[in-house]
């Protein structure tokens, strides 16, 4: 249904980008709060370089303009990332309708107006490029999709993994140059206010139990209630994962390796809402192979998906709300252990009951968490 | 080594069960009917009718309840309980499926309990082991279970699709539960009295909700075993088609009733879920240590439970002082020097202390 009101204005998150637009092309510094919301703009100042030629529309033009953008984006992108894999050029049709018509973190990010769809699309434009040899233009592309928001910086990752110490050098060298233009059309007060009020503001801890984030620490936060123990368990685990990431991708072939990173993009960001989560078509499209059919079939089915009455799924129940994790955490493990990978659902789903139980069992024991 | 190890728990779990089995009776159902009806049986000197609208169940198939008058009720339901292992073991030749089915706080409570679950529990799976190849038999003991607890009906569904002659099963079951229902007509109107009297209270309705498949395993009333919910996704083959049938057929019926005793109502099926898990389980590595590990906790689990008897087997403790401390005063009534009883339903121990 979203795919039809691309046309009519649509969602919250979207004013926010077009406020900031506003207040900057106004000479206003949306880093010390926007007009109708209670928040400053969070995104770094890089973005208002990609941003401001909003606030040259007015609000529904600029709106429908982004829906129509943001589309074409992430249709860019399946092409893009299609051609990444090798996969026939007949299959983009068939790929394009499941990862937009029935593809919840595509559709959430088009209801809310959200700027996932065009970082998705710098990502995929480096990776494309990268694997053209253009390496300059990926380099631009990727420190672009730093520049706006500084969680693809993992996607170095996956160089760091193909030893392309150059590759990370011109990627750092762009971001340099965009820094260097922020600052030449970005007032230094404007940020200074960003490094110095609002972003710390990334790093509390509030709401990262809501169900629309899927991230390990969303799973974590769900599973223990919140306890102020879950960044002992996820800094760790996270620094695991990049560590198997690393070491493991360098033994196996170059999309698999991608598709890891990919994964990691999602699993280790402390907030991962699932408009983030258009990022695992990704691995989705990488890992594609027959003999995986299934467990593919599943993750898809996992992502897709959403629960609309979130917050009436009992506390019991609440393992189910973290689907996109477990979608994520299996393909990042498919990427990596494929030759196992059977062993290793088996382990995951094993923990996990084992897991609520033990929980259950303690709490009738009045030892709740 | 892992099959040393399952055979140290489930000994353990017997000898737990059997401490929890000499402790005095402290389970609603138990004071409320299960005890007391034998014990006005044994007070009048006859089986009869009881009048009146507390006993209401005192009118249903009632087999264990009588076996009270002439064993001790908590020895029994542990004896039924490793019964059951027994033939678990005969059946498959291995401790894993004993372990799963067993080890679990729910069967470690029921027998130190005089409900009647084990005993259904244990001609369930009896007859189960008989329909392949003595149809009268299964009939005579799913007789016996139906006249243990009506629920058990439900299971000729399952039996009736497996066994080969039909006929010979349904006339040698009707032969043993027809006393149960006849006198129940004839003392109230109605065979399967309370059902279909219209007293019984709204919990007793079937509730359809899928969602109670999960929280059995995970969030249950009474804590059974995870493992039946972590073999799930494996067991979608052609093997053991016909303890699949079972399987799904005894789910839909667990589903389709009342859900008012928790976990206890699909514990008689599941001695044959355990052999499937079983099999699932024995192919697995990491599903074996599961298993291992579920058990372990789960007898931690029911020792620290059982713990609470010692002083009293010890004699450090008295009758009533245990009572006092272990009872749910909220729900089961009791007369405590320092705490106030709000509960009712308990002539069990008021009886005893009357006449005695």
């Amino acid at each position: 249904m979203i795919l039809l009101k691309i046309l009519e204005p649509l969602g919250n998150d979207f004013v926010v980008y077009y406020e900031a637009a506003k207040m900057f092309l106004s000479g206003w510094n949306p880093y010390l709060g926007l007009v109708t919301r209670s928040f400053p703009f969070n995104y770094p100042p890089i973005s208002l370089l990609f941003l401001f030629p909003l606030g040259f529309f007015d609000y529904a033009v600029a709106n429908i303009l982004w829906n129509i953008l943001s589309l074409g984006s992430v249709l860019l992108s399946i092409w893009l990332i299609r051609e990444i894999a090798g996969s026939p050029k007949k299959y983009f049709i068939l790929l394009a309708i499941f990862f937009t018509f029935f593809f919840f973190p595509v559709k959430f990010n088009l209801g809310n107006a959200q700027i996932n769809h065009f970082l998705l699309l710098f990502c995929s434009l480096s990776l494309y490029f990268y694997h053209r040899d253009r390496k300059n233009f990926s380099a631009l592309f990727l420190s672009l999709a730093i520049g706006i928001k500084l969680a693809p910086v993992i996607f170095l990752l996956y160089f760091v993994i193909r030893r392309d110490c150059r590759q990370i050098a011109r990627v750092l060298i762009w971001l340099l140059i965009l820094i260097a233009i922020s600052l030449i059309f970005v007032p230094v007060s404007y940020q200074i206010v960003y490094l110095r009020d609002v972003l710390p503001l990334s790093f509390t801890s509030g709401a990262k139990d809501w169900y629309y984030n899927q991230s390990l620490w969303g799973f974590l936060a769900r599973l223990l209630s919140n306890s102020p123990f879950i960044p002992f368990v996820f800094y760790p685990l996270s620094g695991f994962s990049v560590f198997f990431t690393w070491r493991r991708g360098r033994q196996v072939s170059w999309q698999r390796a991608l598709a890891a990173v990919s994964c990691l993009y999602l699993l280790i960001h402390p907030i991962a809402l699932q408009h983030y989560f258009s990022f695992a078509i990704i691995p989705l499209i990488l890992l594609w192979n027959k003999k995986d059919w299934l467990i593919l079939v599943v993750c898809y089915l996992l992502l897709a998906f959403d629960i609309k009455n979130f917050s009436q799924v009992s506390k019991e129940l609440n393992i189910f709300l973290s689907h996109d994790f477990f979608a994520v955490l299996i393909l990042w493990s498919l990427a990596l252990w494929r030759e196992k990978i059977k062993i290793i659902v088996t382990f995951y789903w094993s923990i996990v009951i084992l897991f609520i139980y033990f929980l259950g069992l303690l709490c009738r024991a009045k030892f709740c968490f | 080594m892992s099959r040393k190890i399952l055979f140290l728990v489930l000994i353990a779990a017997i000898l737990v069960n059997f401490l929890g089995a000499l402790a005095p009776e402290i389970g609603f159902d138990a004071l409320w009917y299960h005890l007391t009806i034998p014990k006005l049986y044994e007070l009048a000197g006859k089986i009869y009718h009881i009048p009146g609208g507390l006993f209401y169940y005192s009118e249903m198939p009632r087999l264990t309840e009588i076996l009270y008058l002439f064993i001790h009720p908590q020895l029994l339901s542990w004896f039924f309980g490793i019964s059951t292992v027994y033939l678990l073991y005969r059946y498959t030749r291995s401790t894993l499926a004993a372990v799963i089915w067993y080890v679990t706080p729910l069967v470690g409570w029921l027998s130190g309990s005089a409900y009647i679950d084990l005993s259904r529990t244990f001609f369930e799976f009896l007859a189960f082991m008989l329909i392949f190849n003595y149809p009268v038999l299964a009939g005579i003991v799913i007789g016996l279970a139906i006249s243990t607890k009506t629920l058990a009906l439900g299971s000729l569904l399952p039996l009736l699709i497996l066994v080969k002659k039909r006929r010979l099963f349904l006339v040698s079951c009707i032969l043993v539960i027809f006393p149960w229902f006849f006198a129940s007509y004839l003392n109230t109107g109605f065979p399967f009295y309370p059902i279909g009297a219209g007293i019984l209270d709204g919990t007793h309705t079937p509730t359809f909700n899928i969602t109670d498949f999960y929280k059995l395993w995970l969030a249950p009333q009474d804590f059974i075993s995870p493992i039946y919910l972590l073999v799930l996704p494996f067991i979608f083959n052609k093997d053991q088609l016909n303890i699949k049938i079972y399987v799904l057929l005894t789910a839909i019926i667990w589903f389709v009733t009342p859900k008012t005793g928790g976990g206890r109502f699909i514990l008689p099926y599941l001695p044959v879920w355990a052999i499937l898990a079983a099999t699932v389980v024995s192919r697995r590595r990491i599903l074996l240590f599961a298993v291992i590990f579920v058990s372990t906790i789960n007898l931690a689990y029911r020792f620290a439970a059982v713990s609470k008897t010692v002083p009293y087997l010890l004699g450090k403790e008295s009758k009533q002082s245990y009572l006092c401390h272990n009872l749910d005063l909220e729900s089961t009534y009791y007369q405590c020097p320092a705490k106030e009883s709000k509960g009712q339903h308990n002539l069990y121990y008021y009886y005893t202390d009357f006449y005695k």
